[in-house]
């Protein structure tokens, strides 16, 4: 049956391009759905009753019909019938096993289409239907989650300039696309509001239809919509029964068609609310005035070139990227042996090393991806906030085209989040009065800014607002006990309150930040990621906060020191000096402690053996080496046997078994092919100081 | 090890099929040899500090880091010193669902064989002594008893060994 099988495919993707019964290639679909039916007809028992029967039946009224009005339904039926077909023919089902939906009554017989009034209860739109095949399914998903977020930026950008004949045709496109898959795979909802609203986006871009800002709330809307059926679909991958009809879609549906015939659409829902029962009686209300619309400038290097790419299994991609860091180990453990080959081979093995290399930059950057997407998706909050807490704000975006690790992205999101919405209600003044008196442009502006320094990634988040309140900040950490009475702690000092855990100076609790959970929280998580936040402030300015990110969370730099038998790699980052320690710089306490003299500062010194929990004899401190190192501004010696070089390292995890031991950061592959465990400076320096360390999560 | 054998959890039945044997001392253990992944001669364990006593340390093992148990501490047993038979049993275990991998430190590996169903033989019980709830079974193949080991049990006895409070 495999040219029927053919022509159900084809069939399927012309319908995609079929939008209604004007289209040019419906002659072409009929023709198509003719043909199966009559190779249906002459295979299986066709009378009215039978699946096969109905399946006939509904192919061929996509050629009696009339009207946009029955229309839609026609196609939900002729694709459903289609997915029934392939299941038949293709996936050698029964017809008893698959559900063939009724041919359609005449639309005075009382099926109501999408046009007229969706009735409260399920309309009959809602037959049970196969629920797709997962393969299909997961493909849609993801397809359909790049599909949303570039007609949200597209939107985004129509806001600030309704005229741009390029973001209408994206958005055009997006939710033309959405369609055409949702039909093929047989989603009926979101096939209903993806056709409704490229209906609409479908004349915008004729010309016939401006999009004014209650417009654009309305896709945004429906963008939301589609995100929220979206996750619901992912339930369905596992559980194979389709989701509920959405509460929001009756309600956007009848938006559409507003904006479609010209009115203005009902609508008073603002961005962020929680989706309402659809008030369709409410056709009375105003539509909301579109003030304080935000608008998103961008340097103009923002409209990114189509990157042509693939999508790679992620698991692949995980695997050859170990698979190259195993290469560049055991090519350096040939080379560290094979001294005397050198000489004989040496044009071949400076070959493998080049291209060893090459192998290991290229790796890394596999995983690199532009921030961009992620500032993108800051517009759209900075867009949501500044409306809702009504302070007109603009986002300028510089250096969007800046790389870094996706795991590094990913765990970035938040932070930058809370730290937006920190700018947002804490940073930007109350009132456009009070920017207005300073001498401040009412509208207010945040800045993201990315950039690489140094091996690192610099996010910057700056806010033209009234700056820290240090005196505020001041008087609540007395308050809290966290500074003396007596102390006078510099501007910088201030600052740094504001990471205490529970700090809030916001006089009320919002929404959206003041409960004071938030900047400790993102220190932590940025500097989880061997990364920093620090914070610039001049009041009645503004404030920047930076936060200091590793280009990839794969690799550390070390210093591979031997204590013993033992080889610890210590981060580079947490070493302050490493000093051969003269005798009259040491001290002991009580002949258990350990101290080391260091430019008029007494330190602390610690044996790692010990601290492992190893006792043995003790070497004298004069023989060995002593490590300063620095975690959570103090510092401490930590006493070492010889210090064999520093070494770019791959972090390796050691294991379920052995993961969260308090000291250890991981585990890593040295040149000679052992085992070097890296050290958690940190936490190492907890538990000399006899804290337990904090679990990290 | 449980102070009480009480409500032992759920033993997996002994089943006829192929067991890698080895040695401790003078007592022979199996293991099954689905679960075993390879063997390796000794080589030099990385110590981690803090694990438990039981493990030993790490092992690069073309560059996936792996722990390694010692048998005899786990069994309690005295430690003997290293000679050129020991070996790395690398096995594959099941902890919660997820697979993870564990070298055994063993003094010698013997063979691999075959064990018939009617060659096994419940574990006996030896009241509150000895715990017997990482025993599949007995096998009596020839004039030697052989210790079948549930491997899984071994490695993951309550839950991860790293909430256990090193010995």
């Amino acid at each position: 049956m495999n040219s029927l099988l053919d022509q159900i495919s084809s069939a399927a993707f012309l319908m995609m391009d079929v939008d209604g019964p004007d289209s040019s290639d419906l002659p072409e679909l009929i023709a198509e759905l003719q043909q199966i039916a009559q190779a249906v007809n002459s295979d299986a028992a066709t009378d009215s009753h039978s699946a096969a029967g109905k399946a006939v039946l509904c192919l061929q009224q996509m050629g009696t019909v009339q009207t946009g009005a029955d229309f839609g339904s026609v196609v939900r039926n002729v694709s459903r019938t289609l997915t029934a077909l392939q299941a038949v023919y293709g996936d050698g089902r029964d017809w008893s096993e698959v559900a063939v939906p009724d041919p359609l009554l005449s639309a005075e017989q009382g099926e109501t289409t999408v046009a007229s009034e969706p009735s409260a209860t399920a309309s009959p739109a809602d037959t049970p239907s196969e629920s797709p095949d997962p393969e299909l399914l997961a493909l849609f998903l993801a397809e359909a989650a790049e599909h949303l977020e570039s007609a949200e930026a597209a939107l985004l950008q129509l806001e600030a300039d309704p005229g741009d004949a390029q973001s209408i045709g994206a958005v055009f496109r997006s939710f033309h696309t959405l369609k055409g898959n949702a039909g093929f795979i047989g989603l009926p909802e979101v096939l209903e509001l993806a056709h409704e609203a490229e209906t609409v986006l479908d004349l915008a871009r004729d010309g016939k239809l401006s999009l004014d800002g209650s417009a654009i709330d309305v896709a945004l809307q429906c963008l939301d919509v589609f995100a929220e059926m979206l996750s619901a679909l992912q339930q369905t991958a596992q559980t194979g029964q389709l989701p509920a009809r959405n509460s929001r879609t009756d309600g956007l549906l009848v938006s559409l068609q507003q904006l479609a015939r010209g009115d203005s659409p009902a609508t008073t829902q603002s961005a962020e609310t929680t989706p309402q029962q659809t008030p369709l009686a409410d056709t009375a209300a105003p539509s909301v005035p579109s003030s304080a619309s935000a608008e998103r400038r961008q340097t103009p290097d923002r409209r990114a070139t189509a990157v042509d790419a693939i999508k790679v299994d992620r698991t692949r991609l995980d695997r050859l990227i170990n698979l190259i860091g195993e290469l560049v180990i055991a090519e350096s453990m040939v080379f560290a042996n094979g001294q005397q080959q050198q000489t004989a081979d040496s044009r071949n093995c400076s070959q493998l090393r080049k291209i060893t290399r090459e192998l290991q930059e290229l790796s890394l950057s596999l995983r690199m991806m532009p921030i961009n997407s992620l500032f993108q998706k800051m517009g759209r909050l900075v867009r949501d906030l500044s409306r809702k807490l009504g302070k007109p704000t603009t986002m300028i975006v510089e250096g969007g085209e800046t790389d870094l690790d996706k795991t590094v992205l990913d765990q970035v999101a938040d932070p930058l989040v809370h730290l937006i919405r920190n700018s947002l209600d804490h940073g930007i003044e109350e009132c456009r009065k009070d920017r207005e008196r300073v001498g401040k442009p009412a509208q207010a502006t945040i800045t993201l800014k990315a950039y690489h320094q140094g091996g690192n990634i610099y996010i910057e988040i700056q806010d033209d607002g009234r700056g820290l309140n240090r005196d505020r900040i001041l008087q609540k950490a007395r308050d809290r006990g966290l500074v003396g009475m007596q102390e006078t702690p510099d501007d910088a000092a201030i600052d740094q309150l504001i990471f205490a855990p529970g700090f809030s100076t916001a006089a009320a609790v919002t929404e959206v930040s003041g409960r004071g959970v938030g900047m400790d929280v993102v220190r932590k998580n940025i500097e989880a990621m061997r990364g920093s936040v620090s914070i610039q402030s001049t009041p009645g300015t503004g404030t920047t906060i930076t936060l200091r990110l590793p280009l990839t969370l794969a690799i550390i730099d070390g210093m591979v020191v031997r204590v013993g038998e033992q080889k610890y790699i210590v981060p580079t980052l947490s070493i302050v000096e490493q000093i051969r320690p003269r005798p009259e710089h040491l001290a002991t306490v009580i002949e258990k402690g350990e101290l080391i003299a260091v430019r008029g500062r007494n330190l602390p010194v610690y044996r790692l053996q010990e601290l492992f929990g190893n006792h043995g004899p003790r070497r004298n401190a004069r023989d060995s080496i002593v490590m300063i190192v620095e975690a959570d501004k103090k510092q401490a010696g930590l006493l070492v046997d010889e210090i064999i070089g520093q070494q770019q390292v791959v972090i390796k995890s050691l294991g379920d078994l052995l993961e969260g031991l308090p000291g250890v950061a991981g585990g890593a592959v040295l040149p000679d092919g052992r085992v070097g465990v890296i050290l958690d400076v940190p936490a190492v320096l907890q538990l000399a100081g006899g804290r337990r360390p904090a679990q990290v999560a | 090890m449980p102070e009480t054998l009480a409500a032992p959890v759920q033993r997996r039945c002994a089943q006829s099929g192929k067991y890698l044997t080895f040695r401790l001392g003078e007592e022979q253990f199996a293991v099954e040899i689905l679960k075993v992944r390879e063997i390796i001669g000794l080589m030099t364990i990385t110590q981690v500090p803090g694990a438990p006593s039981a493990i030993r340390g790490v092992i690069n093992l073309r560059g996936k880091i792996i722990p390694v148990m010692s048998l005899r501490s786990r069994f309690k047993l005295p430690e003997a010193e290293a000679h050129d038979r020991n070996c790395i049993v690398v096995t594959e275990v099941e902890s919660h669902g997820e697979t993870l991998e564990m070298g055994l430190l063993v003094d010698m590996v013997s063979e691999v064989l075959f064990i018939a169903e009617n060659e096994i033989e419940p574990p006996p019980s030896f009241g509150e002594t000895v715990d017997t709830s990482y025993i599949l079974g007995m096998a009596k193949t020839g004039p030697d008893v052989k210790i079948l080991l549930d491997i899984d049990q071994v490695v993951c006895e309550h839950g991860p060994l790293i909430n256990q409070q090193a010995d």
